[in-house]
């Protein structure tokens, strides 16, 4: 049954691009978008660990390659790096809890939009990092980390069902 | 865990190629997005009809109280304006005559244009791209300048079967070679992401001498090829003046309301000075 797992996070993607891309453009506040892409990332990650986070993380960020980025594979390696990462505190860790996805999405965010500035802006020479930190980077921290428990809970549900799925057949 | 270690190696590497091989082909890119984003965009050109929709009619009765004042200002204007255009019919059939004895040409408005809506925008804080529902099958090509009637939006920098993608002057990677309408001062006009919010642009390498003035009207000044000569971009807020630089910068306010935009114009010739002035 892993194949239906595969078409049901393949959905989410890209529902979540689409979303992201139409209507949440909508609840953007003072320019600023949460980024659901992180959060969808990091919460199967933790739920299943470093390998699937990085295969959902490569592919997050290489649909947002295809259809918005500049060099084709930037987000996609990012992607991976942070589903590893991220899948590395599973060890213990209950699922329940909403705590480490909440404090993993305000570091993630942190270090994946740091990243982005360094690569994408400080080498084409914009030294503005106080102002990014300020309207860009902090914003959509805080936007991101509020919606964290919501779509964690969301993913944990359907993550639940497919693992019973997947035990009823075995 | 050595294997694991080889994968993640490889895939990096071979990302790290696909970014290059992106940054010089736009085949490559094409190619990909036509395989993935042409089916996702009809999808996205009905939610993106929707969801303004919603907004529109929420918009309608926000501002409800507001139209019977607006109306009476409205008539007043349009009394004005009525006055006016009687002179300015005057002045255009004498313009024309004019025209007609010198035998100017104007480019601009020998180009055709076709209208597009915008059904996606940027899902990234960082950029400002958009996607417009006209492809490769409406004749839409790469360097194709994208505007509106308030002022210039952009340029066209890759296209699939049925979208193709927008980069506004808002971005940072966006360069625009402009000219200030009354001071004749030239500059680069480059988007800048903190202050992009409310549609403020860099003019940025103007010559320290030059006597830019508040408020004048910046236009694209014809030169590096893309955008044809005597587009409306902004007009000028500010001139500020760097310790350490040796030229000046100006801060250009567009009209364009790039977070409300939904329908942008689209000049369908990719404009090649060189061409032109053979001709000419």
């Amino acid at each position: 049954m892993k194949f239906i797992r595969v078409l049901t996070i393949a959905a989410i993607l890209i529902i979540n691009l689409i979303l992201q891309s139409t209507l949440f453009q909508y609840i953007k506040i003072n320019g600023i978008m949460p980024n659901f892409t992180i959060i969808i990332i990091l919460s199967f990650a933790l739920l299943r660990g470093s390998t699937e986070g990085a295969v959902i993380g490569f592919f997050a960020g290489l649909l947002y390659d295809i259809q918005f980025g500049q060099g084709i594979g930037f987000h996609a390696i990012l992607g991976m790096y942070l589903g590893i990462l991220a899948g590395k505190t599973t060890v213990k860790f209950y699922r329940e809890s909403y705590l480490l996805p909440f404090v993993l999405s305000i570091g993630s965010v942190f270090i994946y939009e740091h990243v982005v500035y360094v690569l994408q802006f400080l080498f084409r020479g914009n030294l503005d990092y106080i102002n990014f930190l300020k309207k860009i980077i902090f914003p959509e921290l805080m936007y991101t980390s509020v919606l964290v428990p919501l779509l964690y809970r969301f993913i944990w549900e359907i993550n639940y069902n497919l693992e019973r799925k997947q035990q009823k057949n075995f | 865990m050595r294997k694991v270690k080889l994968i993640l190696i490889s895939v990096t590497i071979l990302g790290g190629i696909s970014v290059f091989i992106s940054t010089r082909s736009a085949q490559y890119k094409s190619f990909l997005r036509n395989v993935v984003a042409t089916p996702l965009a009809p999808i996205e050109s009905v939610i993106s009809g929707t969801g303004g929709w919603f907004e529109r009619q929420f918009r309608f009765f926000a501002e409800m109280n507001n139209y019977k004042l607006e109306n009476d200002q409205l008539k007043k204007k349009v009394y004005q304006l009525e006055n006016n255009l009687r002179k300015f019919e005057t002045y255009e059939q004498e313009n024309s005559d004019l025209r007609k004895k010198l035998e100017f040409k104007q480019n601009y408005s020998q180009f055709e244009m076709v209208g597009a809506e915008i059904i996606a925008k940027d899902a990234s804080n960082w950029t400002d791209y958009f996607l417009i529902d006209k492809g490769t099958k409406d004749g839409m090509k790469t360097n194709m300048v994208v505007l509106t009637e308030k002022g210039l939006v952009g340029v066209i920098v890759e296209t699939a079967y049925n979208h193709a993608k927008v980069r506004t002057i808002l971005c940072e990677e966006n360069n625009v070679a402009a000219e200030a309408k009354k001071s004749r001062d030239f500059g680069i006009i480059k988007g800048d992401r903190v202050i992009a919010e409310n549609s403020f642009t860099k003019m940025n390498y103007i010559d320290p001498q030059a006597k830019l003035i508040v408020g004048d009207d910046v236009m694209t000044s014809g030169l590096g090829g893309i955008y044809p000569r005597g587009i409306f971009i902004g007009k000028i807020q500010q001139v500020k003046k760097e310790s350490y630089e040796t030229t000046k910068y100006a801060i250009i306010k567009s009209n364009i309301d790039f977070r409300n935009l939904d329908k942008v114009l689209i000049i369908k010739q990719v404009w090649e000075p060189y061409q032109i002035n053979q001709e000419n």
